[in-house]
């Protein structure tokens, strides 16, 4: 050192959160348009999800990531000069290069001096989203951290494939995490539990539009279930991703309670990545938790990726279910395969 | 549980008519059979008897005899 005073040690915390999603509404009776085995009771009744909002042609993810942020900035919560970190979470980049930070970095106004860096996860992007945050803050790299989250899976989308187009909606989210002074109490953010394995690559992937198979013939191909889709859009094996899921969220919850050397029911709230509300409720009762504590939230904006555990925070402070100091265990989980849990104290609304 | 005990359980989760259900009936004639039934079969499975079903041999599945047999597999291992 230097000088002879020592830094005070800076912890991570969760600042503010809001979130964007596009004017276009795909509701049920347009989604089981075409499907004779669907009605829109029945998308409800199993997806609990009742319409999602869809980017329009020309809306790309730096679109809605930007006005996420902009909602951010409107509530007085910090200004764009003031940040000095943007990490984005997204696998629909309106480029290939640049990346997409870089992108909202100019049209935010933020600091020539921000650090700005994409990485692409899907459902498991806000856990490893965090992690990084904390990880930049922690180590003094970072004072006011923007973690925005942002997908226009749509796009990926075909119109054919029910599957998938009942789950899915698009939108952004941007997280304002911050510096706070260390005091005795524990981490704001932590511990982590993170996993990937990508054996399960397969069962969810855009096959085509990468370098590994640049272009198609575009041909429409149908599952057994009467799905149609070419390469260059999402496959989901719906039954492999459910059974991952069934397999590893439990474990990784129980990991995250060994870790932080607490019991289920010291946790004030559960916020899992809103997959659907089929798989949400299949994974509350395998870990009886009760549903009072059990966040669902996917009803006005089906499954939007990296975005749902962010905008499920959101809705829960706004019904009043998630207050100043709650325990809240967030877990992701998904594409990959790739999954992670952290706990954070919840202080939404402080500046 | 046998096979003959798994046949109504199977029938329910399936929304088929038990009189009509049997090893033979082919799970794509059912009138309720979408991608969201195989889901529910390997719910069932892991809630009764504490089976995880493989999700990709299930999905191979045309009949319901098929069903059975990977249960009855996942029984004896």
């Amino acid at each position: 050192m230097i000088e002879n005073m020592q830094p005070v040690p800076m912890k991570a915390t969760i600042a503010a959160t809001e979130y964007y999603l596009p004017e276009t509404v795909l509701d049920n009776d347009r989604v089981t348009t075409d499907h004779a085995e669907w009605t829109p009771e029945k998308i409800y009744d199993k997806t609990g999800i009742r319409e999602r909002h869809i980017a329009s042609t020309d809306e790309c993810s730096s679109d809605l990531a930007v006005l996420a942020c902009e909602k951010l900035f409107a509530s007085g919560k910090c200004k764009p000069e003031e940040i000095d970190f943007i990490l984005l979470c997204t696998q629909s980049p309106d480029y290939f290069l640049p990346t997409t930070a870089c992108l909202i970095q100019h049209r935010l106004g933020i600091p020539l001096s921000a650090g700005a860096l994409d990485f692409n996860l899907g459902c498991s992007g806000y856990i490893f989203g965090l992690g990084l945050a904390k990880g930049l803050i922690e180590t003094g790299q970072a004072q006011r951290l923007l973690l925005v989250t942002s997908e226009t899976y749509s796009k990926f989308i075909n119109d054919g494939d029910i599957g998938t187009r009942s789950l899915f909606g698009d939108a952004a989210a941007a997280t304002l995490i911050v510096a706070v002074e260390e005091t005795a109490a524990s981490d704001f953010i932590g511990p982590f539990v993170y996993g990937t394995d990508g054996s399960g690559a397969q069962n969810l992937i855009v096959p085509a539009g990468g370098m590994r198979k640049r272009t198609t013939t575009g041909e429409l191909q149908s599952d057994r279930f009467g799905n149609r889709r070419t390469e260059k859009d999402l496959y989901m094996n719906g039954a492999e991703i459910f059974t991952f899921a069934l397999r590893t969220v439990p474990k990784s919850v129980d990991q995250l309670l060994k870790k932080a050397e607490c019991s289920l029911a010291d946790v004030d709230l559960f916020v899992f990545h809103q997959a659907n509300k089929y798989m949400l409720d299949n994974l509350r009762r395998k870990l009886a938790i009760p549903s009072e504590k059990f966040v669902i939230a996917l009803d006005g904006c089906g499954n939007t990726v990296s975005s749902t555990i962010p905008i499920a925070l959101k809705q829960a402070e706004a019904e009043g279910r998630l207050h100043a100091n709650n325990k809240v265990m967030l877990v992701g989980f998904g594409v990959g395969y790739s999954w992670g849990a952290t706990f954070v104290q919840w202080q939404g609304g402080i500046r | 549980m046998t096979k003959a005990d798994l046949i109504p359980h199977l029938a329910t989760t399936l929304e088929a008519d038990p009189m009509e259900f049997s090893e033979s009936t082919v799970l794509s004639d059912l009138p309720h059979w979408d991608s969201m039934r195989l889901l529910e079969v390997i719910v069932l499975m892991d809630e009764q008897l504490g089976l995880s079903l493989n999700a990709s041999q299930l999905s191979k599945c045309q009949t319901a005899g098929q069903i059975l047999a990977l249960i009855e597999d996942k029984l004896s291992a």
